[in-house]
C-alpha cells in the first residue's frame, strides 16, 4: 500500500491540472445535481406539504351557480343534496361546503387583468395559507384589515406587483347583469398549493371576513356566492384521485354541476409543471455533463498513459504489477473527483436559494432551500460507479506496456497519409499547418468535439426552446387548436344581429376574415372530466398531426395524453357525456393543444349538437374571427367599442396566455445556466486538451521556432486548430439538433401537455452557440499556449 | 582578409544545480568567418554545443554578447529574432527535428514560405531542386517516420537552407546516422560549403572535422585553440586526418 500511495504523491505532483480540472469538472457535476434535484424534490415536497396543510382535499370542485335554481337559499339546498349523494360513494370521508366569492380580475397595479378568482375568508375555518411579506418573509401573526386583500406570489411575476398595489376584482350579481367592481390593496402574498402557479389561470385570493360580507350582503349569503366543494378521501381508500373522481361521475355526474373540478393530483402536476421541465431540462443537460466527463476523463488517461510511458516501465521494471499501477492512478482520479464534488453540495445550497428565488414567483410556492442528500447522494455515488468501470477499462493500457519498450524511449508518433489532408499554403500559413496538426492527431481532439457537439445540441435546443416560447403566436397556438383574432359573445340587446353586421362590416374595412364558432365545455369522457373544444369548421384546427380532423359529427380529435393517460387511441370509440346526455364518438386523429395540460379533446358544432341537442331557432350564439391581417384587431377593436357598447355587441380580442412573461423568464434562466455550465465545461475540456497536446509538440515548437516562427504565430496556430474543432463540434451539435431536438423536447414538454413540439431551426440559436464555442476555445487554447513564450528552440538540444 | 560574420565576446553561459553554478562557457571571445565551413571540437561537457546555440541566438548567454554582422543578437527582441533565424539563419540538428506530421518537402516549403519575397512557385522549385541535390526527390512526399535517418536528415539540411541563410549550424549532424548516411550527409555539406555556404558545425567525430577549413577546439568552457585547413579534398584525405589527428592530440583529445 505504501507503494501505491508513493505513486499517486508522484502523479499529483506530476499531473497536479489534470486532476485539479477533473476535481472542478466534478464539481460542476456535483453543483448542477444537487441544485437540480433540490429544487424538483423541494418543490414537490413543498406542494404536497402545504396540500396536507391547506385544507382542500384530494378534489375541489366549484359548483356552478347556474344550475342551482332560483334563490341562494335553493342552491345551498341542492348543495347538500349533491354533497350527500357523493357521500354515498366508496372512499369519499367527508366533504366540506367552502363559501367563495367567485370574481374576475380586472385590474392588477394599473394594468389589464384576466381570469377568474376564488375569494375566500382569510380567517376560514377551512382552509389554511402561509402569508409572507414583500421580502418572502413569513408573517405568521398577520392581521388583514377591510381594503386590504391577500394574493398569491406569482402575482409578482404575473402582474410586476408589490406591497400597496391596488387589485380591481369584478362582482356579478345574482342575475349576471349588474356588474360591480371592487378595489383593494395588496397587504401580503400568499403560498397557494392549489392554484399559486403563474400557469394557472384561475387564482385564489384572500379578503377579510367584513369585505366579503359587505361583496355579499345585496344578492348572496355573507359568507359568499358560490360553494366549492372539497373532498376528503377516507384513510383506508386505496383509490387514485383519477379513480375516486370516476366513481364519483359514475354514481352522481357531480362533474356536470360543477364550474371546474380540480383532483389533487391534478393541481400538484400543474403546480409543479414548470420546476419539473426546467429541472427536467437541467438533469437531461446534467447527463450529457457526465458523458462529458468521461470523455474528457479518458483523454486524460490515454494521453498520460502516453507522457508517462517511460515511468510507466520503469515502475514495472522494479516490481510494481499492472494492477496495482492501474489501482494507483485510478484512485487518483477518484480521489480528485470526490474532493470536487464534495465541494460541490454545499456550493450548491446558495445556488438552490438563488433558483428558489427566481421560480418562486413562477411556481407560487415557497420551498427551502436545503439541499436533498439522499438522492444527490445516491446519484453521485452512481455516477462514481460508471466512473470507475470507466478509469478501469481505460487503464487496461498499462497491460500493453513493457518495461524494455517504455525504458527504450516511449512511443513516438508515428503519422500516416489522411483522406482529409489537404496541403501547406504559402498564403493561409498559419491555418494550413493549424490543419495539418489538427487532423494528423485527430484522435486527441476527438473527445473535445463530442462535447462540443453534445453542449452545443443543448444551447441550440434551449435557445430554440427560448425563442419558439418568446413568440406569442407560438403561445397562442399550444393553447388555442384554431387561430382567431377577436370573439364576440350574445348580448341580449334587443337589435343584436343588425348591430354585431355593423361590427361586422366595420372588421370588413379593415381586413378580410374568416367567422366560425368556437367555444369549449367540460365534459365527461368515460367518467372522467375533459376540458373539450367545440368548433363550427373542424378544417380550421391546424394542430391535427394524425389521424384528421373530426370532419363528422360523431368523431372527436385527441391529445396525446389521453392516450398516454386514459388508453384511448385512434379509432376507438368513446362516450361523452354531458348535462346526462351521452352519445358515442371515434377518435378520427390526435392533435395537439396544451389546455388543461393537454387533458382536452375537439368536436364539431355539429358533434356537439349531436350529444346535447340542436339549440332552439333564434338562438342567439357568439363567433369568433380570424383576421387576415391581425395587426388590424386593436385598432378594429377600438373602432367597434367606441361605437357599441358591452352590453350591445361584446367584442374581444386578447387572446394572451397569462403566463407567459415569467416562463420566458425562467426559460431564459436557464438558457443562461446551461451557457454558463458550457462555458465552464469547455474551458476546462480545452485547457486539459491543449496543456496535453502542448506537452506533446513542445518540441515542435522548437522546431518551428528554430524556423523562424514567432511565440505569438504560434500562439495564433495552436489556438485555430481549436476554433476548427469548435466549429466542427457545433455542427454535429447543430446536426444533431435537427435530428433530435424535437423528439428530445417533445419528450421534456408533454409534462406541459405538448406532445409535438415542432421548432424548425433559428438561424441565430444555430449561430450563438457557434460563436460562443469558438470564442471558448480561441480564449481557452491562447491562453495555455502562453507557455509558447518560454519555449525556446532549445528543447532540441541534447547535450 | 576575411569577412567576420559572427562573433561573441566575453561569451558565458552558467547552469544553477542543487544551488551551485556550472559555468559552461567561461568569456568566450570568438569570430567566426564568412564562407569558412568552421567546426567545433571538444570533449563530452566541453560546453561546444553551448558554445553553438550560442552564436545562433537558439539559447540566451548569462552574459556576453554575439553580433551577426552589425547587430547584436543578443539584444534583438523576439520578433527580430524569429526573422534572423528565418532569413539568416539555418539549423541541422543532430536529433534531425522534423515535424512529424509534414511530409518531406513540407518541411522544406515551410521555411521557405516564411519568406514573403518569394512565390509559391519560387518556393517549390527552390524546395524540389534541393531535394534533387540532396538525392531525396523521389521521397518527397514520404512522412519522416517513412524515410531512413539520413534521408531525414538530408531533409532536414535542405529544410536549413531553403532560404539561403548567412550562416548554417549544425549540431552534431552525423551523430545518429550510421556509416553509409554519415558519409553522404558529409559530402552535402561540403558541397553546400564549396558553393560559399558558411557553416558552423559542432562534432566530436573526427571524420566529420576533417571537412572543416576552421577548426576550434573547446575545453572547459574556453577556446584551446585552432587550427586553419585548405578546403577538403577526398584524394588529400589521408594527410588530411594525420594533421588532424596530430593537432587534436596537442588539445589532449
Amino acid at each position: 500500500m505504501r507503494e501505491i500511495l508513493t505513486v499517486i504523491k508522484g502523479n499529483f505532483r506530476k499531473n497536479k491540472g489534470s486532476f485539479i480540472s477533473v476535481a472542478i469538472l466534478m464539481f460542476v457535476v456535483s453543483v448542477a445535481l444537487t441544485t437540480a434535484f433540490s429544487v424538483i424534490i423541494n418543490t414537490n415536497k413543498r406542494d404536497e406539504e402545504q396540500m396536507d396543510a391547506g385544507g382542500l382535499g384530494d378534489i375541489m370542485a366549484a359548483i356552478d351557480y347556474e344550475y342551482q335554481g332560483q334563490t341562494m337559499d335553493e342552491y345551498h339546498a341542492y348543495c347538500d343534496e349533491l354533497a350527500n349523494k357523493m357521500l354515498a360513494v366508496d372512499g369519499v370521508e367527508r366533504i366540506d361546503q367552502i363559501p367563495t366569492v367567485i370574481m374576475n380580475i380586472v385590474d392588477v397595479n394599473g394594468g389589464d387583468g384576466n381570469g377568474s378568482v376564488f375569494v375566500y375568508d382569510y380567517q376560514s375555518k377551512y382552509l389554511t395559507y402561509n402569508i409572507y411579506d414583500e421580502n418572502d418573509k413569513l408573517l405568521t401573526d398577520f392581521k388583514l384589515k377591510e381594503g386590504e386583500i391577500i394574493v398569491p406570489v406569482s402575482f409578482k411575476s404575473l402582474y410586476k406587483t408589490e406591497i400597496g398595489d391596488e387589485v380591481t376584482l369584478e362582482l356579478h350579481g345574482w342575475e349576471q347583469e349588474e356588474k360591480t367592481n371592487h378595489t383593494y390593496k395588496i397587504a401580503a402574498y400568499m403560498e397557494d398549493p392549489y392554484m399559486g402557479s403563474s400557469v394557472m389561470g384561475i387564482k385564489t385570493l384572500l379578503l377579510c371576513e367584513d369585505d366579503i360580507a359587505s361583496l355579499c350582503e345585496k344578492d348572496f349569503t355573507k359568507e359568499g356566492n358560490a360553494l366549492i366543494f372539497s373532498v376528503h378521501k377516507s384513510k383506508e381508500s386505496v383509490l387514485t384521485d383519477a379513480e375516486l373522481e370516476a366513481n364519483l361521475n359514475r354514481e352522481t355526474s357531480y362533474a356536470s354541476y360543477t364550474w371546474i373540478t380540480l383532483t389533487r393530483s391534478q393541481a400538484y402536476n400543474y403546480m409543479t409543471m414548470i420546476t419539473n421541465i426546467f429541472a427536467g431540462i437541467l438533469v437531461a443537460f446534467i447527463v450529457m455533463l457526465v458523458v462529458a466527463t468521461i470523455i474528457v476523463l479518458g483523454h486524460n488517461i490515454s494521453s498520460s498513459i502516453e507522457h508517462d510511458f517511460v515511468n510507466l516501465g520503469i515502475l514495472k521494471a522494479v516490481g510494481m504489477s499492472n494492477n496495482k499501477l492501474r489501482f494507483s492512478i485510478m484512485l487518483g482520479y477518484l480521489f480528485a473527483g470526490l474532493v470536487g464534488a464534495n465541494i460541490g453540495v454545499p456550493v450548491a445550497i446558495p445556488c438552490i436559494a438563488a433558483i428558489n428565488k427566481i421560480i418562486r414567483p413562477v411556481i407560487g410556492l415557497y420551498p427551502e432551500s436545503k439541499p436533498a442528500l439522499f438522492e444527490t447522494i445516491i446519484s453521485l455515488v452512481a455516477i462514481f460507479v460508471i466512473i470507475t468501470v470507466f478509469i478501469a477499462i481505460k487503464l487496461i493500457k498499462i497491460y500493453r506496456i513493457t518495461p524494455v519498450s517504455a525504458i527504450n524511449g516511449g512511443r513516438k508518433d508515428v503519422h500516416f497519409s489522411s483522406l482529409f489532408k489537404l496541403p501547406i499554403s504559402k498564403k493561409a500559413l498559419g491555418t494550413s499547418l493549424a490543419y495539418r496538426q489538427l487532423i494528423s492527431g485527430k484522435k486527441q481532439y476527438i473527445g473535445a468535439i463530442i462535447i462540443t457537439a453534445i453542449l452545443t445540441l443543448f444551447m441550440v435546443m434551449i435557445s430554440d426552446m427560448c425563442i419558439y416560447f418568446s413568440d406569442e403566436d407560438n403561445i397562442n397556438d399550444m393553447f388555442a387548436p384554431v387561430e382567431y383574432d377577436m370573439y364576440t359573445y350574445a348580448t341580449s340587446d334587443e337589435e343584436w344581429e343588425e348591430k354585431l353586421a355593423d361590427a361586422e362590416s366595420i372588421i370588413g374595412k379593415y381586413t378580410d376574415y374568416r367567422k366560425f364558432f368556437y367555444s369549449s365545455r367540460y365534459v365527461l369522457l368515460n367518467d372522467t372530466q375533459i376540458w373539450c373544444g367545440i368548433n363550427s369548421e373542424p378544417d380550421y384546427v391546424k394542430s391535427v398531426y394524425e389521424g384528421r380532423t373530426c370532419t363528422y359529427d360523431n368523431e372527436i380529435v385527441i391529445t396525446e395524453y389521453m392516450t398516454e393517460n386514459y388508453g384511448i387511441k385512434l379509432g376507438d370509440e368513446v362516450t361523452i357525456s354531458l348535462d346526462g346526455k351521452s352519445a358515442d364518438y371515434i377518435v378520427s386523429g390526435y392533435y395537439q393543444c396544451t389546455n388543461d395540460v393537454g387533458k382536452n379533446i375537439t368536436m364539431s358544432l355539429e358533434g356537439y349538437y349531436r350529444l346535447v341537442g340542436e339549440p332552439e331557432e333564434g338562438t342567439r350564439v357568439g363567433c369568433v374571427y380570424d383576421l387576415e391581417n391581425d395587426d388590424l384587431a386593436d385598432e378594429i377593436y377600438e373602432e367597434i367599442t367606441a361605437k357599441y357598447s358591452e352590453e350591445e355587441v361584446y367584442f374581444g380580442y386578447d387572446t394572451d396566455f397569462s403566463g407567459d412573461d415569467s416562463i420566458i423568464f425562467a426559460l431564459y434562466g436557464v438558457t443562461i445556466l446551461i451557457y454558463i455550465l458550457s462555458g465552464i465545461f469547455v474551458a476546462i475540456t480545452v485547457v486539459l486538451v491543449c496543456s496535453k497536446i502542448f506537452a506533446k509538440e513542445k518540441q515542435d515548437y522548437g522546431i518551428y521556432k528554430a524556423m523562424g516562427f514567432t511565440s505569438a504565430k504560434l500562439r495564433r496556430q495552436f489556438a485555430v486548430r481549436f476554433v476548427i474543432c469548435a466549429f466542427i463540434g457545433a455542427t454535429i451539435g447543430i446536426i444533431c439538433t435537427l435530428l433530435f431536438s424535437n423528439a428530445l423536447l417533445s419528450g421534456i414538454l408533454k409534462m406541459f401537455g405538448m406532445y409535438n413540439f415542432s421548432s424548425s431551426l433559428n438561424v441565430v440559436a444555430a449561430i450563438v452557440p457557434i460563436i460562443f464555442m469558438s470564442l471558448v476555445y480561441y480564449l481557452f487554447s491562447y491562453i495555455v499556449s502562453r507557455k509558447m513564450k518560454k519555449v525556446t528552440p532549445r528543447v532540441l538540444i541534447n547535450e | 582578409m576575411k569577412k567576420v560574420i559572427l562573433k561573441s565576446e566575453k561569451l558565458c553561459k552558467s547552469f544553477a544545480n542543487e544551488g551551485t553554478q556550472n559555468h559552461v562557457l567561461d568569456n568566450v571571445d570568438l569570430e567566426i568567418y564568412e564562407g569558412d565551413f568552421t567546426v567545433i571540437m571538444g570533449s563530452s561537457g566541453s560546453g561546444k554545443s553551448t558554445l553553438l546555440y550560442s552564436l545562433s541566438g537558439m539559447d540566451m548567454p548569462t552574459s556576453g554578447k554575439v553580433f551577426y554582422g552589425d547587430s547584436e543578437i543578443t539584444a534583438l527582441s523576439e520578433k527580430k529574432m524569429s526573422d534572423l533565424r528565418s532569413k539568416e539563419f539555418g539549423f541541422v540538428f543532430q536529433q534531425v527535428h522534423l515535424v512529424s506530421n509534414l511530409s518531406l518537402m513540407e518541411n522544406v516549403l515551410v521555411p521557405g514560405y516564411m519568406d514573403k519575397e518569394k512565390t509559391t512557385g519560387e518556393v517549390k522549385d527552390r524546395a524540389l531542386e534541393l531535394l534533387e541535390t540532396m538525392n531525396i526527390s523521389e521521397a518527397k512526399d514520404r512522412l519522416p517516420a517513412q524515410v531512413s535517418g539520413g534521408e531525414a536528415q538530408r531533409a532536414a539540411i535542405a529544410r536549413a537552407v531553403i532560404n539561403e541563410p548567412g550562416i548554417l549550424f549544425a549540431d552534431e549532424p552525423t551523430g545518429a546516422l550510421n556509416r553509409k548516411n554519415t558519409v553522404d550527409v558529409l559530402n552535402l555539406l561540403t558541397k553546400i560549403n564549396n558553393k560559399g555556404q558558411s557553416i558552423l558545425m559542432v562534432t566530436h567525430d573526427v571524420r566529420a572535422a576533417l571537412r572543416g577549413t576552421r577548426l576550434i577546439y573547446l575545453e572547459d568552457g574556453k577556446v584551446c585553440g585552432e587550427m586553419e585547413l585548405p578546403p577538403f579534398d577526398e584524394k588529400d584525405m589521408k594527410n588530411r586526418e594525420t594533421q588532424v589527428n596530430a593537432w587534436l592530440s596537442s588539445m589532449h583529445w
